[in-house]
């Protein structure tokens, strides 16, 4: 008796004990102040292509709370000037992301292996001015393939579940054409469509098919430096994973923007990767400044934020079709009464970023 | 010598000339007494004890046959006439009030001297018998040549191990001796009040002040802190070396009461319970490593035995490596160290095997829900040789599998380490100790990454004794630390390896010129080689390319001596140098650089190819304590010493990593050089039962180095080029009060301080707090000592989050990435840390008969289940403000259960 009495005892404390363990993540409120000073971000991508073009963005830092929004900021010039001494002065208005077009009347000669960079003088007539980034050779188009794969994980009610999720796989060269290994970020973008569901108490039903566009991920940065790597080639690289759900519901786009980096650019979103990537770990590096190609030559110890490089982008579609994941049901289709459906089922229109053109690699 | 023999004579005339005059008064004395079947020996004892007479007789020459006999109001001189009438025996007296029984043939004549004057001595004592004073014997046991001879044992307190080669010492006599093999010694003195002074080298000096009325035993258990008598102890003397100790900022753990805190999962734990201590800290929960006064891990010097361990932690930090059933003393330096250690900036951990039982087989072993242990210990040949071997592993898969995460399901943890120690004793004076120490970790997370580590060490120690005062010991060690990284999937699929391998040669030597003056000087040397750090692809569909690193070599050398000088009973002093000299052998690729321009590779103009010795650095570094004691109960401490360190852990991260290398000077990375400074003020109180201390200490580091935003410091060769210079400091106050024994007892401390460093190119050149910087950190340490068989132990600990990076601002990327902007290190801190943790041991009893002895522990570790946090980090979701995250790794309260079991 004594011993059945013991044993339940201690049966007793390991339960407790296996339920007890677990790690824990929790939000907290932390006193972490924004800087009192808002430096400047200069963010510039010069882009070879047809037609070649520059992105710009040139603002100040925000702050930390969520109304406030990027600041653009108004400067006296920008010029785009390649090694060779070539400068074209931007016709630059003031705002974030703006776009222009580099075509041979600039005068700037886009080829790889040639270097470019970009000045900023301020109102304040303060040349910021970035280093020389070189244009990098671009390697072989990519090819994508897919498979099905399942996957477990926590659901909203730390339940493990099981889920579909296509993977999708990369083969690419890693070698430029000159021989050289290349470095690659990657940016993953999807479309795919949403129909409006009938009306039945209409006898002129007006369903639209709607074409979605996504950034996939923005915050998740996916770099490659050839040069830690042995091989020429990537083969079935798995880049990126998707749950199967009603996007796929009707077809799907997996779009694969590829830049190919400089040293110094990839070494600047190896640093952006690392500071989104933080997720508190025993082995993560502490948070840092990251690098900035841009030096204020009046003021060198002046904090500036932002890079500048140059890039060739290579653009890769994958189409995933229905039958190619289980022919996945649309949510919308499942709620039987109209009055009760989301806008969004009802007009697909309403869903962000969503057009009813049909975009050109559409099948 | 003619005239010595003639002032004996003189002096025996004259005593008993005295004796003749003085005793007739004493012998009339009228005495009553009604005895039946009493031995002679009780109906002495009872006259001496009723009567104002005091009456010595050898008890081996009264005889133990029963006598009867009746006395009303007889002379003292009738009553032993009648008593001693049928035995060989005859008395006379001495001054007026004690009467001395002997063989005929012996009273008077045999070194009577000799006799008298410690008779003298004998009974002047029992006069002015000072009752805190332990007595040893008699005056019934006082040899017939007026010497007392006090037999005993030196045994090791925490072991209860016979300890070879102590010397006992008596300074106002000038005679001492040396404890044997089976650690029993034996010394004749004079009666009277003596200072014993005990050494042994790596025991406390142990002085102590006996009361020697006669010939009898004398136990010492040497130890940190307890003195133990047993047999003759007439009053047990409390502890003083919170006092007494002339090093300031030593914190000694005693193994016994190690056993009944609680643990984490039942694991009795060595480096958690110095966490518990004033100035030492940890970064978290499952942290590799401790830190010591504002200290990063690296800059500790773990010491077992006399072989320095890199990696003293299982399963990433959960645990230490130290088999606690194996180990006889831990002390922990916090700062002023001695000179016969050096190489670390921070603190030397000195964990110290205890020798196997050479008299009979002993095992101990406990159970626990992750982990088990074993340990086995026995003569190999009885009182000559011994060994003792340990085991623990673990078994926690049972439990990750059981944790509704998937990625902890698919983790898995394993390690063991193992110990063998073999002691050889060849005589007396000469002993040989061998030990081999194995540990192996193994963690994987989620089939995707994981570590392994292992270490290995072999140390051979030869003492020798020369004399009573000195003593030498040598050591060799050779020990090779091994790390992977494992990356488990995909191209990735690699192992990043990393090795260290040392050689250490060691010989100290401890000469006590006299009684006030010891001294301890010696030389080491130790061969570094780190093998190359090598990663290589794995899994088919790797296509990580196989690189590596140069090997490299060093060669860490020192000369060191250290003298402690009682200049009084007051002032205590302790003075050293420690001369390291340290060389960064090649061959090596190393870089070159312009005169004046900052390390980078883009302004590397080139490389060269050295042989032979590559840098070199002398370093003389002076170590001093001082202890005043104000008052029996009271002292003040002061101490400085300069270290240097010629070896880091490469480690950018928020707790080192088992993988993270180690990194040698080099002619670009210089050596990291500290000032340490303490003085404090210790009082105890009520018999030495209470102590309280409080040190004031600071540091500062006149080289280190930092590491730059984003740092690689894997597979990379040019470590200069990752580094920055700058210099740090950490200072601040240490509070501690301790009740030794009661039915409540334990500890309580509070450190106050800040660690902080000033490096160029990091937060624009100001001072900024370290990682490892804790303004306030509490710990009350409670154990109510039921009786024997039950104690409640509590533990609290309580202090300020560690420093954190936040952003300061964000911008959009041109892809609508939402970038933070970090821009200088930790101004922000994680949320204060708290916890309190529970045990209860129940069993063992005080039978010592018994051949098994059982208990069991049960523990809850974060009772209340508070959600500390290791780390902080911060997210971006879409459209709205960064959100602060916090990580616990411990987010639950533990119970556990142990069983312990041990035979006798």
């Amino acid at each position: 008796m004594w011993k059945k009495r013991h044993y339940l005892c201690v049966s007793l404390l390991l339960s407790l004990f296996l339920m007890g363990i677990s790690a824990c993540l929790d939000r907290i409120e932390l006193d972490a102040e924004a800087a009192e000073e808002r430096p400047i971000v200069i963010q510039g991508k010069l882009i070879l292509g047809t037609p070649s073009r520059i992105q710009l963005s040139i603002g100040r830092l925000s702050g930390l709370r969520t109304d406030e929004l990027p600041i653009p900021v108004d400067v006296q010039e920008v010029v785009l000037e390649d090694e060779n001494g070539n400068r074209f002065l931007i016709n630059y208005t003031s705002g974030l992301d703006i776009s222009y077009p580099i075509d041979a009347s600039t005068g700037i000669e886009m080829a790889p292996g040639k270097s470019y960079r970009l000045s900023v003088v301020t109102l304040e007539g303060e040349t910021i001015q970035s280093t020389f980034e070189v244009l990098p050779e671009t390697v072989s188009a990519d090819s994508l393939g897919f498979s099905l794969t399942k996957r477990t994980f926590l659901n909203e009610l730390e339940n493990e579940v099981e889920a579909d999720f296509v993977s999708f796989n990369l083969f690419t060269g890693l070698r430029t054409n000159d021989g050289n290994l290349a470095r690659f970020k990657w940016d993953f973008k999807s479309t795919y469509v949403a129909i409006d569901v009938e009306d039945p108490n209409t006898n002129f039903p007006n369903t639209k098919i709607c074409y979605i566009d996504r950034n996939i991920n923005p915050n998740k940065i996916t770099v490659f430096d050839g040069n830690e790597f042995t091989g020429n080639r990537l083969e079935n690289f798995s880049l990126l994973e998707q749950e199967v759900d009603s996007k796929f519901a009707y077809g799907y786009y997996l779009i694969i923007l590829k830049e190919a980096l400089s040293a110094g650019a990839y070494a600047y979103w190896n640093e952006v990767r690392q500071v989104l990537d933080r997720n508190g770990n025993f082995f993560e590096t502490p948070a840092g400044e990251i690098q900035s190609n841009f030096t204020n030559t009046d003021r060198p110890e002046q904090i500036i934020y932002g890079y500048f490089y140059a890039t060739q982008v290579d653009t890769t579609y994958q189409h995933v079709g229905p039958a190619d994941v289980g022919t996945p049901v649309d949510q919308c289709r499942l709620i039987a009464n109209y009055d009760e459906l989301p806008l969004q089922c009802r007009d697909c229109l309403t869903i962000p970023r969503s057009t009813t053109i049909k975009p050109p690699y559409w099948k | 010598m003619r005239s010595h023999l003639l002032g004996l004579c003189l002096m025996l005339v004259c005593i008993h000339l005295t004796s003749l005059v003085q005793g007739q008064s004493l012998l009339d004395t009228p005495i009553s007494g009604e005895y039946n079947n009493q031995s002679l020996d009780r109906i002495l004892e009872d006259i001496d004890n009723r009567y104002p007479v005091q009456i010595y007789a050898p008890d081996s020459l009264l005889a133990a046959k029963p006598v009867s006999y009746s006395f009303t109001g007889q002379p003292l001189k009738e009553v032993l006439t009648q008593l001693l009438e049928q035995t060989s025996l005859v008395f006379m007296t001495y001054r007026d009030y004690a009467v001395v029984i002997g063989q005929a043939d012996v009273i008077g004549k045999e070194r009577s001297a000799g006799f008298y004057q410690s008779l003298d001595q004998v009974l002047l004592s029992e006069e002015k018998s000072d009752d805190d004073l332990p007595i040893v014997g008699n005056i019934r046991q006082l040899n017939a040549d007026g010497t007392a001879l006090i037999e005993g044992t030196v045994k090791d307190a925490s072991s209860e191990n016979p300890l070879a080669g102590v010397t006992i010492f008596a300074p106002a006599a000038a005679i001492g001796t040396a404890t044997e093999a089976d650690g029993e010694y034996t010394l004749a003195l004079p009666p009277g009040k003596h200072l014993l002074q005990l050494n042994f080298v790596g025991y406390e000096t142990l002085e102590m002040e006996v009361e020697l009325l006669g010939s009898g035993r004398l136990d010492f258990e040497m130890d940190k802190q307890a003195i133990r008598l047993d047999e003759v102890v007439v009053s047990s003397q409390s502890v003083e070396a919170n006092v007494s100790n002339v090093q300031i900022g030593v914190t000694r753990l005693d193994m016994k009461e190690i056993q009944k805190l609680p643990t984490f999962l039942g694991e009795v734990d060595v480096v958690r319970t110095l966490l518990l201590q004033p100035g030492v800290s940890t970064i978290g929960e499952g942290a590799t490593g401790f830190n010591v006064r504002g200290g990063q891990a690296d800059q500790n010097l773990v010491l077992q035995d006399e072989g320095f361990i890199f990696n003293s932690s299982h399963a990433l930090g959960f645990f230490s490596t130290f088999h606690a059933d194996l180990l006889s003393n831990v002390t922990l330096y916090k700062g002023n160290i001695p000179a016969q250690f050096g190489g670390r900036l921070a603190s030397v951990l000195e964990v110290e095997m205890r020798d196997g039982n050479f008299e009979k087989y002993k095992a101990k072993g406990s159970i626990g829900p992750v982990s088990s242990s074993i340990s086995f210990e026995g003569p190999v040949k009885k009182k000559k040789s011994s060994f003792i071997t340990g085991f623990r592993s673990t078994y926690s898969d049972w439990i990750l599998q059981r944790i509704n995460v998937p990625e902890i399901k698919r983790s898995s943890s394993f390690f063991y380490d193992l110990n063998l120690r073999y002691t050889h004793r060849f005589d007396p004076k000469n002993s040989l100790i061998l030990s081999a120490y194995a540990t192996r970790d193994k963690f994987t997370f989620d089939e995707q990454f994981g570590f392994q580590y292992q270490t290995f060490m072999g140390q051979a120690i030869y003492k020798k004794i020369f004399n009573d005062r000195l003593f030498s010991r040598l050591s060799l060690t050779a020990s090779q630390y091994d790390s992977d990284q494992l990356d488990l999937e995909g191209i990735d699929e690699s192992t990043l390896e990393n090795s260290l391998q040392y050689w250490k040669l060691k010989q100290q030597i401890s000469y006590t010129p006299t009684e006030l003056i010891k001294l301890d000087f010696g030389f080491s040397s130790i061969l570094y080689r780190v093998a190359p750090e090598r990663i290589e692809p794995t899994g088919s569909q790797s296509i990580v390319r196989p690189s590596s690193t140069e090997r490299e070599r060093g060669l860490e050398s020192a000369l060191f001596v250290n003298a402690n000088w009682n200049i009084s009973p007051a002032l205590q002093i302790s003075g050293g140098l420690r001369l390291s000299i340290y060389q960064y052998l090649g061959s090596k690729t190393i870089l070159t650089y312009p005169e004046g321009s900052p390390f980078t590779l883009a302004n590397s103009n080139g490389s060269t190819q050295e042989e032979g010795v590559i840098a070199s650095y002398v370093r003389p570094e002076p170590r001093f304590s001082l202890r005043y004691k104000l008052s029996k109960r009271s002292s003040v401490k002061t101490g400085y010493s300069r270290v240097t360190q010629y070896i880091n852990q490469m480690s950018n991260s928020t707790t080192p990593t088992p993988a993270n290398q180690w990194q040698l000077s080099t002619s670009y990375i210089l050596p990291q050089q500290g000032h340490n400074l303490s003085i404090g003020y210790f009082q105890n109180f009520k018999d030495n039962n209470w102590e309280t201390s409080a040190e004031l200490f600071g540091r500062y580091i006149d080289q280190l180095a930092d590491y730059k935003n984003f740092a690689e410091l894997a597979i990379n060769d040019h470590l200069e080029t990752e580094l920055l210079r700058g210099v740090g400091r950490a200072y601040g106050l240490e509070l501690s009060i301790k009740k030794q024994t009661g039915l409540f007892n334990g500890w309580l401390s509070y450190t106050l301080s800040r660690s902080e460093r000033e490096v160029p190119g990091i937060n624009r050149g100001e001072w900024y707090v370290s990682d490892i910087d804790r303004l306030h950190d509490v710990s009350v340490v409670t154990n109510i000592q039921f009786n024997q068989r039950i104690s409640l132990a509590f533990n609290f600990n309580y202090n300020t989050g560690r420093p954190t990076t936040p952003p300061t601002g964000r911008y959009r990327g041109l892809n609508g990435e939402i970038i933070p902007v970090y821009s200088a290190r930790n101004q922000a801190r994680i949320p204060d840390y708290h916890r309190l943790d529970i045990a209860l041991t129940v069993g063992k009893g005080y039978n010592r008969t018994k051949k098994i002895r059982t208990s069991w522990t049960f523990s809850i570790y974060n009772v209340y289940a508070r959600r500390n946090a290791f780390s902080v980090f911060f997210t971006q979701p879409a459209l709205s403000a960064p959100v602060a995250n916090q990580l616990s790794v411990l987010g639950s309260a533990f119970p556990s259960i142990r069983f312990n079991l041990e035979t006798f």
